[in-house]
């Protein structure tokens, strides 16, 4: 038996000897994060060993003194019947994740492109010998439609049913409308009145979000989330690319999304509305670029290297049968289009939901993730780039970070003295920090002289506060900051911010702010003639405003030019069921954009230096004006 | 002359307009440049590198202190340039085929520059030819090749492969996904967890010029 320490208690797993703890630890539902695909080259699947025997794979006994040693799950494994690890939160991976569903869209017109069709047509007599497929024509013709129907064998095979059995009440098409024809999608009596939903996905590369709507008035009947399962091979996209070089790792992959991922999720919602998947007659996904491609099963690797070139931007809808997903089989898929490699669905939908294009003036709209891809939109035109800002705003990659999910810290104060305030998301005692919370710590401990523009912690001053914590380990010391006291936290483990979180905080940041200095730049325009910065993603739902300003993320512009959308990519996916034409504005919103590579442009790293520092560096403030050059 | 407290102090905190102001105030009294880079300046930058490699400083302050650095170093060289100073050694550097990452590559010139190198900056998106070019027609004693995505590391393979006729020319790498087994597995001569590491690769295995 293994005996596994968990932070909130423990569990007692069967085990056999010579099986690897990674493998052991999922089996039993428990699974640690093997980002790294269980290469041994990451630290995401750390355990300590406790008590027991234990080995390398390769076979050799590992030797450990009376400490406890920290170990990669992937690289060890058991070699006594009985043993004790401890499983610290940071490697366990969670698969339930906060729903970041909500979202804010342009007045949305209902209009979805699922139409239904009741009809009842009179059997044809031996002077009018009418086949079902023209007497369905002629039904159809007399409510005004008269689009070309694209019939396939096995929907004309329900039609022939339905006919031949045909009711008083008459018979219902249900069909997928496209501009010049209509694709029957199923064909039943009208007499069993059966729902007619859509299935709206945001794939993300962290998270995926999933909404159930009725198609019959665009009521949202359920949401859920889960976290892309694809993270158990890979957690970035550059190594996600690399994994599906192979026909097996693309396999893998677009299993791990669409199976396990996507058709979880699925089948949870299904469960919620009390409906089955044959009533999923539509379904949209938006996605990044990449994860678009590994949806549908598609190559990816020319996105790995220049010119980033994807497989297709603008992607041919298919069935559920098809993509594999649990809905009527057939059912369309339609994958948003994309504009690059870097560029993808998700941010074309941002586009879109957000109607930024209908602004006066010139906006700004980032949307931050792992990578925060910006848009400035002038006039029609848009010029956009995408930024490697790294996991640290999703809470991951930092000592304590967690998503921004109940028991999280979403919000934090500091007076002269430490933490005067933290807001936990749903109360009780926190498990970690959440993006916006990290944002707010850095700001507010700088402002309060915690911490250097650098991201240096002022040890006399936490020592003689009481809020110093040594964290790392004794060859390798961190310098810690003391968040929240173990007495108070819901693991008993204290909560700590180190040094080398502050500094992902900071790459991060400069990353994005770095982006969007060099994007004004390249339109030869600056801050103070920005009238709109529009903020999407689901960490953007959470920020405070004044603490991204203070911590150099955001310009300090004037506050109501600011404009909170959340998950955009759910929003755009959403509107694609339920109005016929966002799919078609979606393809000529995704023509539009200029894509600028930010690493050919020479003064991007120049850039992003000048914003490491905490707000920037000598606090050259030039971009704010376009009058005259930065203040030196 | 010992060293300069404020100059070392304005690398070692990333100043870069202090830095140009020292550099710019001891030229223009025609003072000696080049032992501020060598007293001052690279010190301060070698103990950024330490720090860095220990744990005890971090990305940002690297980045800004090797800013400071090439900004006073920018307004030395042409001074080296005339006064016929001797480097330690001569080797380039870039960032492989398919690659446009380029700050990681940029610091570790840098740090290879404090450290007294010559050093011929390709850039990025490098074939095995432009390596090779600067090797044979400028001498450059190593390639230091660096890969910041999963799937233009590949290419690295290809590189070493480019250089086994030139045993004299040890190929190192490094990069965020490079690991060590990684470059004894395509049989890279030598491999750089950092910028500090690639330097003690470099002092490793090029021979220091008399």
């Amino acid at each position: 038996m293994l005996r596994v320490v968990l932070g909130d208690g423990e569990r007692l797993l069967e085990a056999e000897p010579d099986r690897k703890l990674t493998g052991l630890l999922r089996r039993e539902g428990l699974p640690l994060n093997t980002r790294c695909g269980e290469r041994g080259v990451c630290r995401g699947c750390e355990v300590e060993l406790v008590e027991g025997e234990f080995r390398w794979l390769d076979g050799d006994p590992i030797r450990r003194g009376s400490e406890p040693l920290v170990v990669r799950g992937c690289q060890t494994a058991m070699a006594s019947a009985n043993g004790t690890i401890r499983a610290p939160h940071r490697s366990l991976l969670e698969s339930e994740a906060q729903i970041d569903e909500d979202f804010v869209t342009h007045e949305p017109h209902f209009s979805p492109a699922v139409r239904r069709f009741r009809f009842h047509s009179p059997l044809p007599g031996l002077d009018n010998p009418l086949t079902h497929k023209a007497r369905c024509r002629v039904a159809l013709a007399a409510q005004g439609e008269t689009r070309p129907i694209a019939w396939t064998v096995s929907a004309l095979a329900e039609l022939g049913q339905a006919l031949d059995h045909q009711p008083a009440e008459g018979v219902v098409l249900d069909c997928h409308a496209e501009e010049d024809r209509l694709h029957p999608i199923r064909v039943f009596p009208a007499v069993e009145e059966k729902s007619r939903l859509g299935l709206a996905v945001d794939a993300g590369t962290t998270t995926v979000a999933a909404l159930l709507v009725d198609l019959a008035d665009g009521r949202i009947l359920a949401r859920a989330s889960r976290y892309n399962q694809q993270i158990r091979r890979a957690d970035d996209i550059a190594s996600r690319i690399g994994r599906a070089a192979t026909q097996a790792g693309l396999e893998e992959l677009r299993t791990l999304l669409v199976e396990e991922t996507i058709a979880s999720l699925v089948r949870r919602l299904l469960n919620e509305a009390e409906a089955t998947p044959e009533d999923i007659l539509s379904v949209a996904i938006a996605g990044n670029t990449v994860i678009e491609h590994l949806a549908l099963g598609l190559p990816v690797e020319s996105i790995g290297r220049i010119p980033f070139t994807p497989v297709v931007r603008d992607f041919p809808s298919l069935t559920a049968a098809e993509a594999g997903i649990p809905a009527h089989p057939r059912a369309t898929v339609q994958v948003l289009p994309c504009v690059a490699g870097y560029i993808g669905g998700d941010i074309v939908a941002d586009l879109y939901a957000s109607g930024v294009l209908k602004y006066p003036g010139v906006s700004i709209l980032i949307d931050i993730g792992t990578n925060g891809e910006i848009v400035l939109a002038r006039e029609g035109e848009l010029l956009v780039c995408a930024t490697a800002a790294g996991p640290a705003f999703e809470g991951a990659g930092i000592r304590h970070g967690v998503r921004a999910a109940p028991g999280a810290i979403e919000h934090v104060r500091l007076g002269r003295d430490g933490v005067t305030s933290r807001l936990v998301i749903g109360g009780g005692k926190p498990s970690g920090l959440c993006g916006s919370a990290i944002v707010d710590f850095v700001s507010e401990a700088f402002r309060e002289g915690f911490l250097g523009p650098l991201g240096r912690l002022d040890l006399e001053r936490l020592r003689s506060a009481g809020l110093y914590r040594k964290a790392g380990s004794a060859h390798r010391p961190l310098h810690a900051f003391l968040l929240a006291d173990g007495e108070d936290t819901a693991s008993g483990e204290d909560i700590l911010v180190t040094e080398y979180d502050v500094a992902e905080v900071l790459k991060a940041k400069a990353a994005i702010q770095a982006g969007m200095r060099t994007l004004l730049r390249q339109a030869g325009t600056g801050w103070d003639k920005v009238d709109h910065l529009i903020l999407a993603g689901g960490f953007a739902r959470h920020l405070d405003i004044e603490s991204a300003i203070a911590l150099g993320l955001l310009p300090d512009l004037p506050r109501n030019r600011f404009r909170v959308v959340g998950n955009g990519s759910l929003a755009g996916a959403y509107l694609t069921l339920t109005e016929a034409e966002a799919l078609p504005s979606l393809r000529a919103l995704s023509r539009i954009p200029r894509v600028l590579e930010l690493n050919t442009v020479p003064e991007f790293e120049d850039e992003f230096v000048e914003c490491l520092a905490i707000p920037h560096l000598d606090g050259e403030d030039w971009l704010l004006s376009t009058e005259g050059e930065p203040v030196s | 002359m010992a060293r300069n407290e404020e100059l070392y102090n304005a690398v070692a905190a990333g100043k870069r307009r202090d830095v140009q102001r020292i550099v710019q105030e001891c030229l223009d009294r025609e003072g000696d440049a080049l032992e501020l880079l060598n007293e001052s300046m690279i010190p301060a930058m070698q103990e950024v590198g330490e720090k860095f490699s220990r744990g005890e400083a971090f990305i940002p302050e690297m980045l800004v202190a090797a800013r400071a650095m090439q900004a006073g170093v920018n307004l030395i060289e042409p001074i080296l340039v005339k006064s016929g100073h001797k480097a330690t050694g001569k080797v380039c550097i870039g960032a492989v085929k398919g690659d446009l990452h380029d700050i990681g590559k940029n610091l570790v010139a840098i740090m290879l520059r404090s450290a007294g190198y010559e050093v011929i900056d390709l850039g990025t998106d490098c074939d095995v030819d432009k390596f090779r070019e600067a090797v044979e027609k400028q001498g450059a004693q190593a390639v230091l090749a660096s890969a910041l995505l999963s799937t233009t590391m590949s290419y690295m393979e290809k590189l070493v492969e480019g250089f086994r006729d030139r045993p004299d020319i040890p190929v190192i790498i490094g990069g965020a996904p490079v690991t060590e087994e990684f470059a004894e597995q395509i049989g890279a001569a030598g491999y750089g967890k950092d910028a500090g590491a690639a330097v003690h690769a470099v002092r490793r295995l090029v021979p220091a010029s008399a």
